[in-house]
């Protein structure tokens, strides 16, 4: 069997700041496969972006290895060789801010061809970036091979970081909140297009979101990571976790999705308190007792790993009465 | 409708930008129920913001409004209010909670001191009274004045500043509370709560809202009626319920079937081909018809009047309600609303 594109093996990432130690990663385990469609959702500040920047090799983790390919990549005199690093591709979230404002598509593109020597002269290059815009649907391609990023609309400019993050054939992309500033009515086709890299050429993508909506469409089949407070607290297979979620803070976060099956408009949600507690100064035990509205003196002492759910494969989840609370939703329709 | 708190009557706004003209509202007539909650629904570049900031009269310096348009507030036309009584009827009469609470609220203001000084430049009370109204409105909206009044809005979560952007919208009692996108950077669990808030104001006091937003699923947890804008002109006009069951306009449907769902088949859910029309070129006859799956030769040449059906609803397509085969259509009783 091949390697994993991607490992995080117990995977601490503290940040050390005036205000004190900033836990944005706890005991992070993760395997990507190639391929692999993997969503994560969470609240601001819950280490969603953390978690990105740890598999794109962007952060050197405070503890526990992230392996490419096998390969520890932060082991000490490790050069990664550029064909690794160029493996794993990133899209920002806000195409506003993220392209060059005074370079046009064809300068944003053909620059990254011409470096690693795909193309030789201008005629190639030009070439080789109309056919990676035609595959991500900015044709005709002559109307928006010289067009100025601020001549583009949202959707258009988000197209165009996706074909930047495609154009070295990578195995895994990492897309970081990529349709949050993209209207509503054109979310989907860029969802769309970026499942196609996944079906045609297999690359393998890591969807950080809020929005778990968004996170079900793109990866039906795929595995969701629910991230609290810089951990993990509840992962599976994403229609698992949306049917039968198994901790309490998914199921709280589902309730107050409009749409859901236990959304109800003006309904009390299953929470004690609102505020999400400092990541600076995080609670004791299960970093959600304070909100959970199960909790007990165990929960404030004794922190709950991620572990397997009886009889769902894939499906894991920290907390300590997990089998026990038991939600399964019923749907209507 | 018989008891219009706000009623636009031919409403258009302009800007010059570099030259070019927009026309980001155009010829808007639209009447908003007392005591509703009615949610303004469009992708950004629809006109939403514009059409907000002129009833408010905050507009940018390089745009104006149309000299036969009329904005009729209790019956009395805002736009022939002299620019000092226009600031007067601003938070006396309507407010507004801005989208970015962020950089809505002064950094360099306790919270206390941004309430009370709102309080006291419209009304002539006391301080100790603006502050005991500042503590009650804090309360409605379920924040502990005691904390809240001697921050600075950096010691406030997201959350708790929006909370504060209500308070303040309240302080003067005003008929009307613009919503400009109210919690589109807060995460779910906090718009469950903002929500529940607002709902809790709106049945104890019977505001009229209105809910600016781009987000359908918002909208379909607090109004009671629902405007569709697209390239500046009104889509469609119906009572929630019946907009969420069978939406009318091609472009309505088309932004419902767009919105992923967490149960269903994800393969039902399809984008809107194409992208949004540019406000200074826009598309001849209807606006929408490039995107538009139902798209007959007329539709290229005459703008689709907003026409009431015979139940209320209005809707700028005379092509697909006829196919619908809505049992109260009837092509004959339809009025006109738009000249």
């Amino acid at each position: 069997m091949t390697k994993p594109l991607v490992e995080l093996d117990q995977v601490e990432m503290i940040f050390n700041l005036p205000a004190g130690q900033l836990q944005a990663g706890r005991r992070l385990n993760l395997t990507i496969n190639a391929g692999d469609m993997v969503a994560v959702i969470g609240e601001s500040g819950c280490g969603k972006s953390t978690l990105g920047k740890l598999i794109l090799g962007l952060q050197g983790p405070s503890g526990g290895e992230v392996r490419f390919s096998g390969q520890n990549i932060w082991a000490k005199g490790f050069r990664m060789p550029a064909a690794m690093r160029l493996g794993v591709q990133v899209i920002h979230q806000d195409p506003f801010s993220s392209l060059n404002p005074v370079r046009t598509v064809y300068q944003t593109l053909a620059p990254i061809l011409r470096h690693h020597k795909l193309v030789k002269g201008r005629a190639q290059a030009r070439q080789a970036v109309a056919t990676v815009l035609d595959q991500v649907g900015l044709t005709p391609s002559d109307y928006f091979i010289d067009k100025y990023p601020f001549q583009l609309s949202g959707g258009q400019k988000q197209r165009v970081s996706i074909a930047r993050a495609t154009l070295l054939k990578p195995q895994l992309i990492v897309a970081d909140e990529p349709v949050s500033a993209v209207d509503s009515s054109l979310r989907l086709v860029i969802l769309d297009l970026m499942k196609r890299f996944n079906q045609e050429q297999g690359t393998a993508f890591v969807y950080i979101t809020h929005d778990l909506a968004t996170a079900r469409y793109f990866a039906p089949q795929g595995t969701l990571i629910v991230m609290y407070l810089g951990r993990m607290v509840e992962t599976g297979p994403i229609g698992d976790c949306i049917g039968q979620p198994a901790h309490p803070y998914l199921h709280a976060l589902l309730a107050a999705i409009p749409g859901s099956a236990t959304h109800q408009p003006g309904a009390e949600l299953p929470l004690r308190s609102l505020d999400m507690p400092s990541a600076l100064n995080p609670p004791s035990g299960c970093v959600f007792h304070p909100r959970c509205p199960h909790a007990d003196a165990k929960c404030q002492q004794e922190e709950p790993l991620l572990s397997a759910i009886a009889g769902q494969a894939g499906h894991q989840v920290a907390c300590h009465y997990a089998e026990r609370l038991q939600y399964g939703i019923q749907r209507t329709s | 409708m018989t008891d219009a708190l706000l009623r636009l009557e031919n409403l258009s706004i302009r800007y010059q930008v570099r030259g070019r003209q927009l026309l980001p509202v155009e010829n808007i007539s639209l009447a908003f129920a007392r005591g509703q909650i009615t949610a303004i629904i469009g992708e950004s570049g629809c006109g939403k913001s514009t059409l907000t900031a002129g009833l408010l009269g905050i507009l940018a310096s390089n745009s104006q409004v149309d000299p036969k348009s009329r904005i009729w507030f209790n019956d009395q036309d805002l736009l022939s209010l002299t620019p000092e009584a226009r600031r007067r009827f601003r938070w006396q009469k309507a407010s507004m909670v801005f989208q970015a609470a962020q950089t809505a609220l002064s950094p360099t203001l306790r919270i206390g001191e941004q309430l009370i000084d709102t309080v006291l430049d419209h009304e002539k009370i006391s301080r100790a009274e603006a502050l005991s109204r500042a503590e009650v409105r804090l309360r409605q909206v379920r924040l502990e004045p005691e904390r809240v009044m001697t921050a600075y809005p950096h010691q406030l979560s997201g959350g708790m500043r929006q909370r504060v952007m209500i308070a303040l919208a309240l302080m003067l009692e005003p008929e009307l509370i613009l919503l400009d996108e109210p919690t589109t950077a807060l995460d779910v669990i906090t718009q469950h709560y903002i929500f529940d808030i607002l709902l809790d104001l709106w049945r104890s006091q019977g505001m009229t809202m209105l809910l600016i937003t781009h987000d359908l699923s918002a909208a379909a947890d607090l109004a009671g009626q629902v405007v569709v804008m697209y390239g500046g002109r009104i889509m469609e006009n119906a009572p929630a319920k019946a907009f969420f069951q069978q939406p009318l306009h091609p472009y309505s449907e088309g932004l419902l079937r767009a919105q992923p769902t967490l149960d269903g088949d994800t393969a039902s859910r399809q984008p809107i081909d194409g992208h949004p029309p540019d406000l200074a070129a826009k598309p001849s006859g209807c606006v929408f018809h490039p995107r538009c799956a139902y798209v007959q030769p007329s539709c290229r040449n005459e703008i689709p009047l907003l026409q009431t059906l015979p139940d209320g609803r209005q809707v700028a397509c005379p092509i697909r309600p006829a196919q619908l085969n809505l049992p109260q259509l009837n092509p004959s009783q339809l009025n006109e609303v738009k000249p």
